[in-house]
């Protein structure tokens, strides 16, 4: 070797130093060099020096409480525990994958600005410091204010942070445009219709009392597929206790198949069915007449109603038999009160008709009286524990939530939300605020911010959401992975993921209210952050800061848990604190409460409120959609070891299930000759195309339609794991329709005819695709 | 496999050694003002004449890149892309096949009993390839070289036998994929010369 006189060149940067010389250096181990890296290291991880944390659960909105094992700096493991009401001690194959999400060499790393000049969707960017992102991103929402108003800001939120992005800043903001898909892509109907009958909305973790009930009759209800932890852990305790489960379903579902009766009912015609079992419980008289006329108002007008409907009048549009109708309502009523009709999640299904079925499902259970009734649907709250002392926000938060309507806006400074007017309902719907980016009707909306929330993956008609913006000034994307939009946004913030951050409280209502805490297992990996900072940061340099007088998360959650006597301190040893309910009416008669915050004080079938805004007080049944011929309706759902099109890069998850199929009737796949697992295509009514996607050739399909589950078809080639694997429902769904009370989108308007002969993709295994993406 | 040199390194091995390390730490920083500064004064160029001479290479034909499109660059290798990075850059993912691994852990504590620790505000991994080569520079400089060489041979070597393929494959600057295969023959060089 030989070195000239260029020997002490200097070299400005590498002399900004990420290390620095420690001055307690040990006594060296390795004295002449480095361990060899290659050598396995000795020991089991749970030989080490393990500490544990507490945290619930983000890989669904189940949100399980859980223990986290840390060893030498790494998550090794994670696990439920007994105390928590909502994993008893026990995890899914989702939450056992968290540490493969934190893990994953594909996340976000740091706060990217678009090279100037390039376009949306080209992926070109640039590293920024936080400091910079946010003077970035308050200069571009400042044009966008002096310009259109604070409302021209949208936000969108998904997961526990959504209450800072789509609840907390644009309240302090000044906007009203903040929404959450949870609300009009899933349970929209259900809240209105409940807030509407009940006077209390569905809690988050649909309240059915299933350790007490005998009878069960699953209406589109995927239960075994959508894994909600304990809600399954309960079905099948029940199911395993004897209690009789009916399914209606147009596909022979999991859940059918522990079924005693599967009702394979046509498509998008379930309200008919219910309307018909209302009308058999009230002409036999064998509804539970003594809860009626204690608990209810408008009984007389359903049954004048419900005459109409009768099982031969269902059966000419369900294809059930009349007589099968009668004997389920039959049986149903022999079981009252300890028969029950769960409410699903995700029940924007038709659109105009979503609010009617879930009302007729509601009152199906209420004249089996078995709301607030054991075995039928428990009372519950949500724990009560006081805010950090802030000033009032100047506009009340209005997106919703899974767990009821949103406050109400009343009198305010500002405009409406771009939505106002097309729906009944008062949460926003998410769908709605697309169209105006584009049109600038009624108002512009120039900004948008999507937090958790997968806009290409979720919202339909793709297109049109690409097209609204590339019409925005400004579009900043909060996430942990590089999602398809993500790669669109001109600001890309990244988050780091549950393991590695506190969160708010989440407070449970649930028949044992409970209060639940999240501590960060390891410090986040890169330079990413948790929602809570990013959504403070920003405030402040939006002149917000007096919102936000908390110097620190522990400082507000400590404060917090204050109210109740509890403090983080004591939080980090117990994870959860477990209050007492009152599950049953008798336990709020005893209290002299009435637990109905209806007009009325009652449950009410007939909705003098409808009423008054010219809608049906009563609920009909709306002839659905028709597609073209040679379509089918195309139906979807989840996978079990899936959330939505969040898990689809975790490597654990995909190996397990890395691609979805189509599910095809085996007389239809025998007439347009098409084999089991053949690959197809999927192409809809609007000329989209999706797939390959392999078919699913069974009997267990009705033959209108055809059925996938969600999540896959992801476009983005930096997901490396999703990327390109089976078909995509939401690039199929090129239309909906608007239901007019709750603001849900009906997604299951769409169809599609099935293209043979697609070419075999090659899909290379998961273990693969790992092996090559640590080799480039 | 990392084995203890022959015999004990000369100054200019260190020199070469050190001087190999301070390229690769700042080739694969975050582009920032030290880069471009070292970029238009002609330093980085010239180091790298030196260290080509030293070692009897080419030197790397560094085109004058455009520095927004050099920074684009950097995030479309390394950090994030539509197309999916070129190239992980975490020496041990590179050897394990998975972040925070073995690899990476036993990098940590030799880094620790050597006395060396990542400051609070460098805002990667610990085994990012150039917190590595900082730390090597360290050591090279410290009057360890021999743990510098082994920290070469043994951790950086195989991230950029894993990757320096794929960089120059995708790299549109002009920039990361000479400088990439530049340094990875220079490692070459100098980890062949210390062990004959």
């Amino acid at each position: 070797m030989k070195l000239g006189r260029r020997d002490f060149i200097k070299l400005s940067c590498a002399t900004v130093g990420a290390l620095a010389v420690g001055s307690t250096a040990k006594a060296q181990l390795f004295p002449g060099g480095f361990p060899n890296p290659f050598r396995p290291p000795p020991g089991k991880w749970f030989e080490g020096d393990v500490t544990t944390s507490y945290s619930y659960c983000e890989m669904c909105f189940w949100k399980c409480g859980m223990k986290v094992s840390v060893e030498g700096g790494k998550v090794r493991k994670v696990d439920g525990y007994l105390e928590n009401p909502k994993s008893r001690g026990m995890l899914c194959p989702r939450g056992q994958a968290a540490p493969a999400t934190t893990y994953d060499p594909d996340r976000l790393k740091k706060p990217l600005i678009r090279v100037e000049g390039s376009e949306r969707g080209a992926g070109q960017y640039r590293e920024a410091s936080w400091d910079e992102a946010f003077d970035y991103i308050a200069e571009k929402m400042f044009a966008i204010r002096d310009e259109h108003g604070t409302e021209s800001v949208a936000f969108m939120g998904h997961g526990t942070g959504d209450e800072w992005f789509a609840s907390y800043l644009p309240g302090a903001w000044g906007t009203p445009n903040a929404a959450k898909p949870s609300v009009s892509l899933c349970t929209a109907p259900r809240e209105t219709a409940s807030v509407y009958t009940f006077g209390r909305g569905i809690a988050g973790h649909e309240q059915i009392d299933w350790d007490e009930t005998d009878y069960i009759v699953l209406i589109g209800h995927h239960i075994g597929e959508d894994t909600h932890n304990t809600q399954l852990q309960q079905f099948a305790q029940a199911l395993t206790r004897g209690a009789k489960l009916v399914v209606v379903d147009p596909r022979f579902s999991v859940a059918a198949a522990k079924a005693k009766d599967w009702l394979p009912i046509k498509p998008a015609t379930d309200t008919a069915l219910l309307l018909a079992w209302i009308n058999v419980l009230i002409e036999e008289e064998i509804y539970d007449a003594e809860y009626v006329e204690k608990y209810t108002l408008g009984f007389e007008q359903l049954a004048e109603h419900a005459a109409q409907y009768t099982p031969e009048w269902a059966e000419a549009i369900t294809e059930i038999p009349a007589d099968t109708i009668r004997r389920i309502a039959r049986e149903m009523a022999a079981h009252a009160p300890r028969a029950v009709l769960p409410v699903g999640r995700h029940v924007v299904w038709y659109g105009h008709d979503d609010s009617h079925r879930m009302r007729a499902l509601y009152f199906v259970n209420i004249l089996l009286g078995n709301y607030g009734m054991p075995g039928g649907y428990y009372l519950c709250d949500a724990p009560i524990v006081d805010t950090f002392p802030a000033p009032e926000l100047p506009l009340a938060p209005a997106a919703g939530g899974c767990g009821g309507g949103p406050v109400e806006v009343g009198d305010s400074p500002f405009r409406p939300s771009v939505d106002r007017g097309k729906f009944f309902g008062t949460a926003t719907s998410v769908q709605e605020f697309i169209e105006p980016m584009i049109t600038g009707e009624p108002y512009p909306v120039k900004g948008l911010f999507a937090y958790g929330v997968n806009i290409f993956h979720s919202i339909p008609m793709v297109e049109r959401t690409k097209e609204a913006l590339r019409h925005l000034d400004l579009y900043v994307a909060i996430d942990i992975l590089p999602m398809e939009h993500v790669m669109w946004a001109d600001v890309i913030l990244p988050e780091c993921t549950f393991l590695e951050r506190h969160d708010d409280l989440n407070l449970v209502a649930h028949k044992t209210p409970f209060i639940q805490a999240r501590f960060p297992a390891v410090e986040p990996m890169y330079d990413s952050k948790p929602a809570w900072w990013i959504a403070r940061e920003l405030g402040i340099k939006l002149g917000l800061g007096e919102y936000f007088p908390w110097e620190n998360i522990e400082e507000y959650l400590d404060r917090r848990l204050s109210s109740i006597g509890s403090s983080l301190e004591a939080m980090a040893e117990q994870g959860t604190i477990v209050r007492r309910g009152r599950p049953y009416i008798a336990d709020w008669e005893r209290l002299n409460r009435n637990p109905f915050d209806t007009p009325s004080g009652q449950l009410e079938f007939y909705s003098e409120r409808f009423a008054e805004a010219g809608l049906d007080p009563l609920p009909v049944f709306i002839d659905p959609m028709e597609g073209p011929s040679g379509y089918y309706r195309l139906l979807y759902g989840r996978s079990p070891v899936h959330t939505f099109a969040r898990t689809h890069n975790n490597a654990v998850l995909m190996e397990m299930d890395s691609e979805n199929s189509v599910w095809l009737n085996t007389r239809e796949a025998e007439r347009l000759g098409v084999s089991h697992r053949e690959y197809v295509y999927l192409e809809n009514q609007d000329g989209v195309v999706e797939g390959p996607v392999r078919a699913n050739v069974t009997e267990r399909i009705r033959q209108d339609c055809v059925y996938i589950t969600h999540g896959y078809g992801h476009k983005a080639p930096l997901m490396k794991l999703a990327n390109g694997r089976g078909a995509s429902d939401t690039h199929l769904q090129t239309r909906y329709d608007l239901d007019p009370y709750s603001g849900g989108a009906g997604l299951r308007n769409n169809w599609v005819r099935i293209v043979p002969g697609a070419p075999d993709p090659q899909h290379k295994s998961i273990a693969q695709l790992v092996r090559e993406r640590s080799q480039a | 496999m990392t084995t203890a040199p022959r015999t004990t390194p000369t100054e200019t091995d260190v020199a070469v050694l050190h001087l190999l390390l301070q390229l690769i730490a700042g080739t694969y920083r975050s582009p920032a003002d030290a880069l471009r500064d070292d970029l238009v004064s002609g330093a980085l160029a010239e180091a790298c004449a030196a260290l080509a001479e030293a070692l009897d290479l080419d030197a790397p034909g560094l085109l004058a890149p455009d520095w927004t499109t050099l920074q684009a660059s950097y995030i479309d290798l390394f950090v994030s892309s539509g197309n999916g990075i070129a190239a992980p850059p975490y020496v041990g993912y590179a050897i394990d096949g998975e972040l925070m691994g073995p690899s990476a852990q036993l990098l940590g504590a030799a880094f620790s009993d050597h006395g060396i620790e990542l400051q609070d505000a460098w805002s990667d991994l610990p085994d990012h390839v150039a917190a590595v080569a900082e730390g090597g520079t360290l050591l090279a400089h410290g009057a360890r070289p021999e743990a510098a060489l082994a920290l070469l041979e043994g951790y950086l070597a195989p991230w950029f036998e894993r990757y320096a393929t794929a960089i120059e494959a995708k790299d549109v600057s002009g920039f990361y994929g000479p400088m990439t295969k530049f340094l990875q023959a220079a490692i070459k060089e100098v980890t062949r010369e210390a062990r004959s």
